[in-house]
């Protein structure tokens, strides 16, 4: 073989102009609804990295190759490196069980049995974890639930602890139930405890124009109509977050 | 609790069961013939080689609350395994017994079958020539086959995350590493990973010695 065949053919792998953008795992699927629209708009090939928002930012700030990312709250360790560009939506808790187990409520969680178990994201790197953990201790429920928590590395991982019966019940976004038919939501977190659950979009510091260019198509109305479509709101879940 | 405390709940109780199981299977390796010989054989190496996360899917299938025997498991005995350190120690019996029937294997596979042979011809019983002759002469190599098997108990991740999930009770030594890696608590991290690098160097020293003698 040639010796210049080889660095040719790394050249091939690396030279397709490809931008990544990561996402919190609860917009996946709107994310892949607005996909192909923002491959057309710029012409070349985008690539979603999904995953918890708190694993996804530390990979950015250890050099992870997106520019482009958007988290389900906010990511302090981002400050330095990333500006915030808009707020993609909103979202909201609910408590979820399997169809065919027990149901439970928001209020009575701290008097469910010894064995009962409850997911939630594990914290601080899931977000939905970390909302939990807020709405649980509002409602002065934190204590007795404490040593029932399992956690899930992402609020898909959750949901699907729940969808297989191996928790009781699982705190998640709304967006997320409709995911896992063998799942139903148990209600909306109570208004006194609902966490402001919000999506920012971040551009890093250094963010290439084209990464820029992406984000300003992910903060324009069309964006936002197909979250609302996905479930997602375009307000935030309270008055007075 | 400590992770490398949760380790040893996990470990200890997994070796009950992955050190007489081994050994015992290891010994029909060395010793049986036949078509269950290969099963057997079979059976002992597939976990070895596959992915941990495809031996902790599977027994999420079997073991887990709508599983098989996880379903009859929680109405008999009000038993559940994930989440807790008895499924921890399932996914490490999982992943140990394997290696520690293929290392008990060679232990018994290097006794000179002469020696056996001969206490047979002298009226010792099965059972008594396997107690005088055969088990002190696979000693050194048996205690070789457990130390193995108890690193590889130790260091479970994969089969371990997959099925006994992350919780209170299967926060192992590895998995701690993993997650506080994730959270950047890289101190932490970064310190039980030395942890776990000398305890393994050491019985990996250990192992040498053993499987030394002979």
């Amino acid at each position: 073989m040639k010796a210049w065949v080889l660095p040719l053919a790394l050249l091939a792998f690396c030279n397709h102009p490809k931008t990544t953008v990561g996402a919190a795992i609860s917009l996946k699927e709107s994310m892949e609804a607005i996909h192909p629209r923002l491959e057309k708009s710029r012409g070349h090939a985008i690539e979603f990295a999904f995953g918890a928002s708190g694993d996804l930012a530390s990979q950015m700030d250890r050099g992870a190759p997106f520019d482009v990312l958007a988290t389900a709250g906010d990511e302090p360790r981002l400050h330095a490196i990333a500006d915030e560009r808009c707020t993609l939506a909103w979202n909201t808790l609910v408590l979820v069980h399997r169809k065919d187990t027990p149901t439970t409520t928001w209020t009575t969680l701290d008097r469910t049995p010894p064995a009962f178990r409850l997911a939630i994201g594990l914290t601080p790197q899931v977000p939905a974890g970390v909302y939990a953990e807020e709405a649980l201790h509002a409602l002065g429920e934190w204590d007795a639930v404490a040593p029932k928590i399992v956690r899930g590395t992402n609020v898909r991982h959750v949901l699907d602890l729940v969808a297989r019966g191996e928790a009781d019940a699982g705190i998640v976004y709304a967006t997320d139930v409709a995911i896992r038919p063998e799942v139903e939501s148990l209600g909306e977190v109570p208004d006194a405890a609902r966490p402001n659950v919000r999506y920012p979009v971040w551009v890093a510091k250094s963010a290439s124009q084209d990464a820029r260019a992406i984000a300003a198509l992910l903060c324009d109305d069309e964006t936002k109509r197909a979250l609302v479509s996905h479930g997602f709101l375009d307000h935030p879940p309270k008055k007075n977050p | 609790m400590s992770p490398f405390a949760v380790s040893l709940r996990v470990v200890l109780p997994a070796l009950v069961f992955v050190v007489p199981l081994g050994a015992a299977a290891g010994h029909f390796l060395a010793r049986g013939r036949g078509p269950l010989r290969a099963a057997l054989d079979a059976l002992v190496l597939v976990p070895l080689v596959l992915p941990p996360s495809v031996v902790g899917y599977g027994l999420l299938l079997v073991l887990g609350r709508h599983g098989a025997i996880g379903s009859l498991l929680e109405k008999m005995f009000d038993v559940r395994l994930v989440f807790t350190s008895a499924g921890a120690s399932i996914a490490a019996v999982a992943v140990a017994l394997p290696l520690m029937a293929k290392a008990a294997e060679a232990a018994f596979a290097r006794v000179d079958k002469n020696l056996e042979d001969a206490a047979l011809a002298n009226g010792l019983s099965r059972a008594a020539t396997f107690r005088i002759v055969t088990l002190p002469l696979a000693l050194p190599g048996l205690a070789a086959a457990t130390t193995l098997a108890a690193l590889r108990a130790l260091g479970e991740f994969g089969a371990t995350l997959t099925f006994a999930g992350y919780s209170s009770q299967t926060a192992t030594a590895p998995l701690e590493v993993y997650f506080a890696m994730q959270q950047g608590k890289d101190a932490r991290a970064l310190s039980l990973s030395l942890a776990l690098v000398v305890v393994s160097t050491a019985a990996a020293l250990a192992f040498h010695a053993w499987s030394r003698k002979r």
